[in-house]
């Protein structure tokens, strides 16, 4: 099957960051979290993906068709796309309700009860005006917006940011539905790992513009562990060889050590003293580029 | 194109309606030093120019320009739309300018005369000349957007706004050099156009002249923004 996104080499250049060696990809029916520090070069990639800049080199195929910036063919593409940036970007002066009028104008496929049955889901009032939004309930319109038009592709930049854990979870329930029925996908960038736990099917980690791993979610949380060890104890298990040479990241810090092991059962069974705890997308990530590899 | 359209007078609503109390309440002061003649050229230039850059500031809150590139739109289209958003409403603003004039005449003629200021006597506000004047007007509005919106296409409304004086101020430069206004008062050529426009239509000669020369202007500059706009990167 076609894959929603293939993002292969992907190269930019700027006069202070470079963005290189980028891949990419996005199946039917997956959740690609896309995760990485701020200036990471996670929103240049997605700027990239959605043709919003022309990459120096690699790349980008959207729904298997090569993507050229500016071309007619690419507004066939986009038109497949839902998307949400990290801010509601309708004008201040808009009201709600005109967002369904730009979005009937600018989709084929606009559906103008699904978009209200979403405002009303949301708690949105057509006649607000978008200045009034606090960020949560923008975030909520430009998800209404994206999702009213029947995507076959969405991509969320910080989708979730400034939303309460309540309306977190409707987003992404609403965002489980979607992709539910199996030939829709998602690319999600978040600074907010929990929600990836809830719902991504892999992670794909960017920093200083080079992607750092890509890998599926529940070699993460389910098998990666935490060593929480005293400075002696560190040596000792890296010199044991249940952990692979390379394989390890070591962090310290003022009450000990802590290192991230790629299979923490193994690690439990070999030593059954140690505190191994189950790793998080974010302390899989924190060792991952802040620890020392080993 | 039609994205464009829809999503400007979307974000231009309420400022317009602002904008025809304000023009209402400003035609009722000036109409009484300027007469209708100088009122309707006045509005028929200022509605157009702050829809201007009221969209290219809303251009660049929160990203909307960005966002907008997301939908299936090209930039092309984006230009186009925006250059249509703009003459429609300059041509929205030329008709409610004129319509004002005229109903502002209608309303002095329905008033005893020692109540009509003389400027607002039917003899100083003849209708070839509010016609004129207001078209004259618009055409020096739209000479002005012929060279603000490339800048504002290729730059952003923030860098645009130190860059458009600046290229204002040279063209201005540039004319009054080229043109010798000493030359062309001594030589009667000011007080010669100035007769010629008195006489018969000759205003609504000069009015469709200037806009039709300023059509072909603007849609010069349309196509000078779609090729500048499709080098910016968001």
């Amino acid at each position: 099957m076609t894959n929603l996104i293939d993002i292969e080499n992907l190269g930019k250049r700027y006069d202070d960051f470079a963005l290189a060696g980028v891949n990419l990809a996005v199946e039917p029916g997956c959740v690609v979290g896309f995760i990485g520090s701020n200036g990471a070069g996670k929103t240049t990639t997605l700027k990239a993906a959605l043709g919003l800049i022309a990459p120096d080199e690699g790349t980008v195929r959207l729904f298997g068709q090569a993507v050229t910036p500016g071309s007619s063919a690419l507004d066939d593409l986009k038109s497949r796309i839902g998307v949400v940036l990290d801010t509601c970007a309708f004008p201040s002066t808009c009201r709600v309700g005109d967002a369904g009028l730009i979005g009937r104008a600018a989709y084929a496929t606009w559906d103008a009860s699904h978009f209200s049955r979403l405002l009303s889901t949301f708690g949105l009032s057509p006649k607000k005006k978008v200045s009034e939004l606090s960020r949560g309930m923008g975030m909520k319109l430009t998800l209404a917006f994206a999702l009213a038009h029947h995507p076959e592709l969405l991509v969320l930049d910080e989708a979730t940011a400034g939303l309460d854990p309540i309306a977190r979870d409707e987003v992404l329930d609403i965002l489980r539905d979607f992709v539910a029925e199996g030939d829709r996908g998602i690319l999600m960038s978040t600074h907010i790992t929990s929600d990836l736990e809830k719902i991504a099917d892999e992670i794909v980690c960017v920093d200083n513009g080079a992607i750092v791993f890509t890998s599926p979610k529940d070699v993460i949380t389910d098998e990666a562990g935490v060593a929480r060890c005293r400075a002696a104890e560190v040596e000792t298990l890296l010199a044991s060889g249940v952990v692979a040479p390379g394989a390890a990241h070591v962090m310290r810090h003022d009450y000990g050590t802590d290192v991230l092991v790629p299979d923490r059962f193994a690690v439990a069974r070999a030593f059954p003293d140690l505190v191994v705890d189950k790793a998080t997308i974010e302390d899989y990530m924190t060792l991952t580029l802040k620890g020392e590899s080993r | 194109m039609k994205t464009m359209i829809v999503s400007d007078f979307a974000a231009l609503r309420s400022a317009l309606l602002q904008l025809v109390g304000i023009c209402l309440v400003v035609s009722l002061f000036m109409s009484y030093v300027m007469g209708a003649v100088g009122t309707s050229a006045a509005i028929g230039a200022m509605i157009p120019f702050m829809c201007l850059f009221s969209l290219a500031a809303l251009d660049e809150q929160n990203g909307w320009e960005r966002f907008r590139l997301t939908l299936p739109i090209t930039r092309r289209q984006v230009v186009f739309g925006r250059y249509a958003s703009v003459a429609i409403a300059t041509v929205l603003a030329f008709v409610f300018s004129l319509a004002l004039s005229f109903a502002l005449l209608a309303v002095m003629g329905l008033l005893p005369a020692a109540w009509v200021p003389e400027s607002l006597a039917p003899a100083e506000n003849p209708p070839a000349a509010i016609v004129g004047a207001t078209a004259g007007s618009v055409g020096i509005v739209m000479i002005a957007m012929v060279v603000a919106l490339p800048l504002i296409m290729r730059f952003g409304m923030t860098k645009a706004a130190r860059i458009v004086p600046l290229v204002v101020v040279i063209v201005i430069a540039g004319c009054v050099s080229f043109f010798d206004a000493d030359y062309l008062f001594a030589n009667g050529l000011v007080s010669d156009l100035v007769a010629w426009l008195d006489t018969g239509s000759n205003y609504l000669v000069a009015a469709g002249a200037t806009l039709a020369a300023v059509a072909i202007l603007y849609i010069a500059s349309a196509f000078l923004s779609a090729k500048l706009y499709e080098g910016r990167e968001f």
